[in-house]
């Protein structure tokens, strides 16, 4: 084996670990490694490589598995391997997409302005004090009208009554003085 | 296990959070020229357990703190949240369970105070204070009376 050799050698054996030799260069390169006149640092790859041969797949394999695997999702043969969830796992699984959109909602919905979270106790006990005022104001001012109108009425009907009066002796001296 | 109870829980107290507001509020804390204030129960009660307030008497403490459920607090800023009131307290009407217990129109303020039964002797009162430009609307729920209100607020 001569020097030109050795490098093709080393060549071919750099492609066949690269994977990309054609099928002529795989067959220089067995013949190469059977040359009994080669140094010794090739036996490794000499075994190396007549080991991987004894593991290449069968002609046309890369073919036959493609069109299996094709003819298999075709078929819809993988879509059956897929387990349905039990009814356990779908409750829960809704549970917790009801628990995330409440979460959503009220995460978007909250008040934005005073809310009692924060607020301290006093702060609150004064909206509260603020609230019961007008509340209580407004009741009152609902009973003073009621208060006035019965006044109104009151005087009213006193004068009513003080005319009337004052009618009946009128008419009651004008008949005396008639008779 | 611990998961799914924390799921729960999350949901059950997002579901009492919003059902504690009336639909009122809730249409009107994200308004416009609107200030919103909610008191919950939790606040009332922590609120009716404050000490040291020379301004509440026992019986105050004991209306904030045990009659009361909610406070809620609604004012309008300006002319486009008064607008926006007067629209929306349209829903207090009979339709919706509201009586009509006080209406005082005096020299332009336009008070009315209405109730609704909530069962288990529990009610809701309303307070619309309107003046020309300002409107308040304050919402009170629990077992209160008005008779407690007058009695409350006498200082």
């Amino acid at each position: 084996m001569n020097t030109n050799d050795i490098n093709r050698l080393r060549v071919l054996l750099e492609g066949y670990y690269a994977a990309t030799l054609s099928d002529g260069e795989r067959a220089e390169l067995r013949r190469l490694l059977d040359e009994p006149e080669q140094p010794a640092g090739f036996a490794p790859d000499r075994e190396a490589v007549r080991s991987l041969d004894s593991f290449i797949p069968p002609e046309g394999f890369d073919e036959r598995l493609e069109a299996h695997i094709e003819s298999l999702a075709a078929s819809g043969s993988a879509k059956g391997r897929m387990r349905p969830l039990s009814l356990r796992w779908q409750f829960w699984g809704a549970a917790a997409a009801v628990a995330v959109l409440l979460g959503v909602g009220l995460t978007l919905n909250r008040p934005h302005k005073h809310p009692s979270r924060e607020m301290t106790p006093e702060e609150a006990y004064a909206h509260v004090d603020k609230a019961l005022t007008i509340f209580a104001d407004a009741l009152n001012k609902g009973y003073e009208s009621i208060e006035k109108a019965e006044d109104t009425t009151g005087k009213a009907t006193a004068k009513a009554f003080a005319a009337l009066s004052r009618l009946s002796e009128n008419s009651e001296t004008n008949n005396s003085e008639q008779i | 296990m611990r998961q799914k109870l924390m799921i729960f829980a999350i949901a059950m107290i997002t579901a009492v959070a919003a059902s504690a507001q009336t639909p009122f509020f809730k249409k009107c804390e994200d308004a416009k020229g609107i200030t919103t204030v909610l008191v919950t129960k939790a606040m009332l009660k922590m609120a009716g357990k404050m000490g040291g307030n020379a301004q509440m008497d026992s019986f105050a403490k004991s209306l904030v703190g045990e009659k009361l459920d909610c406070v809620e607090v609604i004012t309008s800023d300006n002319a486009e949240g008064f607008k926006f009131l007067s629209k929306q307290i349209k829903m207090f009407d009979k339709k919706n369970g509201y009586n009509m217990l006080m209406k005082v129109n005096d020299d332009g303020d336009d008070v009315k105070i209405l109730s609704s039964d909530l069962g288990d002797g529990k009610s809701r009162y309303v307070v619309i204070a309107a003046e020309p430009s300002e409107m308040s609307v304050i919402i009170m729920e629990g077992t209160l009376t008005l008779e407690d209100v007058t009695r409350c607020t006498k200082k």
